[in-house]
């Protein structure tokens, strides 16, 4: 009996300097973790220097002064926060609805709405461009022309992130629950949706608010092909045109995607809500 | 007029019936629980009455009402979730105050209200903390409190204690009687817990396969079951042999002739076991002073409080027989000792003898 107590006090408590099952002093660890960084660093690293260290003026912020006075840069970086605003708002307001609907009415089309929500990942680009092109042109000429049609595409390029963070919120609660005991309340479905289930899913929200502000701070293809001057296809000109400029350009904008999802790790962090995690998805 | 009443209610899901053509009435302030195992269509009763679930056919009436089809936000009920059912964006004061707030109170009537719930249930001092900062017990408290803030028509109750321990089950189970008797809430209380069930019930209606077995109050649906089924849920129950008498309405149980409302199915002299309860069975020393009863020897004797649960194999008889006897009526029997099993019940439901063997009464 004494053996098996003296077994006992023996497990000493988890080692802090112990992590998901690897020991930081694991020199394993530490060599993926350094390829991982300079992977991942290095290219940064060299934009950052080329274009902050100008030949005969050393280290100066001119490359970024310049580009962002430009305003053909300022117009479009304005143009593309616009259609990330709209394309949020649309692809929340179709997400959301269909992700809790099928959770709640319809579980059996769950696969089905998954399916669909990876297709853009499957269709490239160019393909999906020159379809809807192809598509909307004769019928719709008016709407391909407008600058705002990308609203509805960047939304359905948005829709795997936008589902798959979605989703994960809400397995995060116990959404059934949650809206039969607000319905059971009074509370219709618009009350249930806005007082219960958006302040429950914050983080999600955020999660595939600034994951679709990246696609579309990102994308290129589709906007270049369908002739509209986003901020990508801007800094893609300004890349062409001048040495330093396009650098600057693309790692400030990457550098602004950057910052948003540190805004939401502190904020997550800072709530420790039931679906910090499912923001990252 | 009833306060809540189901009428002919079927419901299936894709081709499995989970109730079939159910009737149950709730009187004014009326608590009625609806007990049996899972899969019998409780919950699925319970859902129709809220409104989350439709019937296939059959109606709901809510004081004479029909609200069959009436959305569940518009039925005034009150409604506690097996799950954890508090907003976790929420405190405890404001998750009472939900319900009062889409009814448009004002901020004072609402503050006066919350406080009220949060009392009743005991719990005021934790008004301010969220969700997760709650006990389960708590949880399930305040989630009582934010169902009556809105003085619903009908309490409904799912299974509001299967999340808990032991000791909270009980405390907060009586806890539920005292608040549903003082505020005089019509209650359907959905459980799988017999004990739970028969100690807070005017009525228990016991569920089987979608269908009501049997409704009536705890005394009644215990001691004198109408079903096999219920005889069996319903507490433990012992198959004693027994043949039914000459005039069809007593069986004779080694040596015991008891009442049975079930005789009069069987022929006089048919072979029949009789279902009855550790309580309904003595415990007597083999010393050859009685002739009544099934010999037999102890296998277990457990101390439980207020009786020893004493577990006999009659002899000749593989099963054993368990006896509740009073803790200071007999002396405590060992394992191993020869007893005497004799029958004190004064009735007894009885089923065919299909399945237990004939065991020689001394």
């Amino acid at each position: 009996m004494s053996a098996v107590r003296a077994e006992v006090f023996v497990q000493a408590p988890p080692s802090p300097r112990t992590r998901g099952g690897w020991r930081l002093s694991n020199p394993g660890l530490w060599l993926v973790v350094a390829l991982c960084a300079l992977y991942f660093l290095f290219p940064i690293w060299a934009v950052a220097k080329f274009t902050l260290e100008l030949p005969g003026k050393g280290w100066t912020l001119k490359a970024y002064v310049d580009v962002i006075k430009e305003g053909d840069v300022r117009h479009t970086f304005w143009l593309s926060v616009q259609i990330a605003f709209y394309t949020i708002i649309l692809s929340l307001a179709l997400m959301l609805w269909t992700v809790l609907w099928t959770m709640l009415k319809l579980p059996r089309l769950q696969p089905v709405v998954e399916f669909i929500s990876i297709l853009p990942y499957m269709v490239p680009p160019i393909a999906f461009v020159v379809g809807i092109a192809g598509v909307f042109r004769p019928a719709f000429p008016s709407f391909i022309a407008s600058q705002w049609c990308l609203v509805f595409f960047y939304a359905v390029l948005a829709m795997p992130f936008t589902y798959r963070s979605l989703d994960a919120g809400l397995r995060a609660i116990d959404v059934r629950t949650l809206t039969e005991a607000s319905r059971g309340l009074g509370a219709g479905w618009l009350q249930t949706i806005w007082r219960v289930v958006i302040p429950n899913l914050r983080s999600a929200l955020l999660g595939a608010t600034f994951l679709t502000v990246a696609v579309v701070l990102g994308e290129y293809t589709i906007a270049s092909l369908l002739l509209i001057t986003t901020f990508p296809v801007e800094v893609a000109k300004v890349n062409q045109q001048e040495i330093f400029g396009g650098p600057a350009l693309g790692l400030l904008s990457m550098l602004v995607v950057a910052l948003m999802f540190a805004v939401l790790g502190i904020f997550t962090r800072k709530r420790g809500g039931t679906n910090a995690a499912a923001a990252f998805v | 007029m009833s306060s809540l009443e189901l009428s002919q209610v079927r419901k299936t899901f894709g081709g499995t019936v989970a109730l079939e053509r159910l009737d149950l009435a709730l009187g004014e302030g009326e608590l009625v629980c609806l007990l049996g195992p899972s899969g019998c269509g409780k919950t699925t009763a319970l859902r129709i009455v809220a409104g989350f679930d439709q019937p296939d056919s059959g109606a709901v009436f809510l004081a004479g009402e029909d609200i069959t089809r009436r959305a569940a936000n518009k039925r005034d009920m009150g409604m506690v979730f097996q799950a954890y059912s508090l907003f976790p964006n929420l405190t405890a004061e404001e998750n009472v105050a939900f319900g009062l707030r889409l009814r448009r109170q004002s901020a004072e009537q609402r503050r006066q209200r919350v406080n009220e719930m949060l009392e009743l249930v005991g719990l005021s001092a934790q008004a301010k903390r969220y969700a997760p900062q709650l006990s389960g017990g708590q949880q399930q408290r305040v989630a009582l409190a934010r169902a009556l803030a809105i003085a619903p028509k009908v309490l409904l109750l799912d299974e509001p204690l299967s999340a808990l321990d032991a000791k909270v089950r009980v405390n907060l189970r009586d806890e539920i009687r005292r608040i549903q008797l003082s505020t005089g809430t019509t209650t359907l209380f959905v459980t799988h817990d017999q004990e739970e069930a028969l100690a807070v019930s005017d009525r228990v209606g016991v569920m089987s396969n979608g269908r009501l077995e049997q409704i009536g109050n705890p005394t009644a649906v215990y001691q004198d079951p109408s079903t096999s089924f219920v005889a069996r849920f319903v507490g433990t129950v012992n198959e004693i042999p027994g043949v039914v008498g000459s005039d069809g309405k007593s069986v004779e149980v080694g040596g015991t002739t008891i009442a049975s409302a079930g005789a009069e199915r069987f022929a006089p002299g048919a072979d029949v076991q009789a279902l009855v309860r550790p309580e309904g069975l003595l415990v007597a020393p083999l010393d050859g002073t009685s002739e009544r009863g099934f010999p037999g020897t102890v296998v277990t004797a457990a101390f439980q409080g207020a009786v020893v649960r004493v577990k006999v194999r009659l002899d000749g008889n593989d099963a054993l027989v368990s006896v509740d006897a009073p803790v200071d009526s007999i002396e405590h029997p060992n394992q191993g000792d020869r007893v005497r099993v004799q029958v004190a019940a004064h009735r007894a439901f009885i089923e065919p003898a299909t399945t237990a063997e004939p065991v020689a009464a001394a």
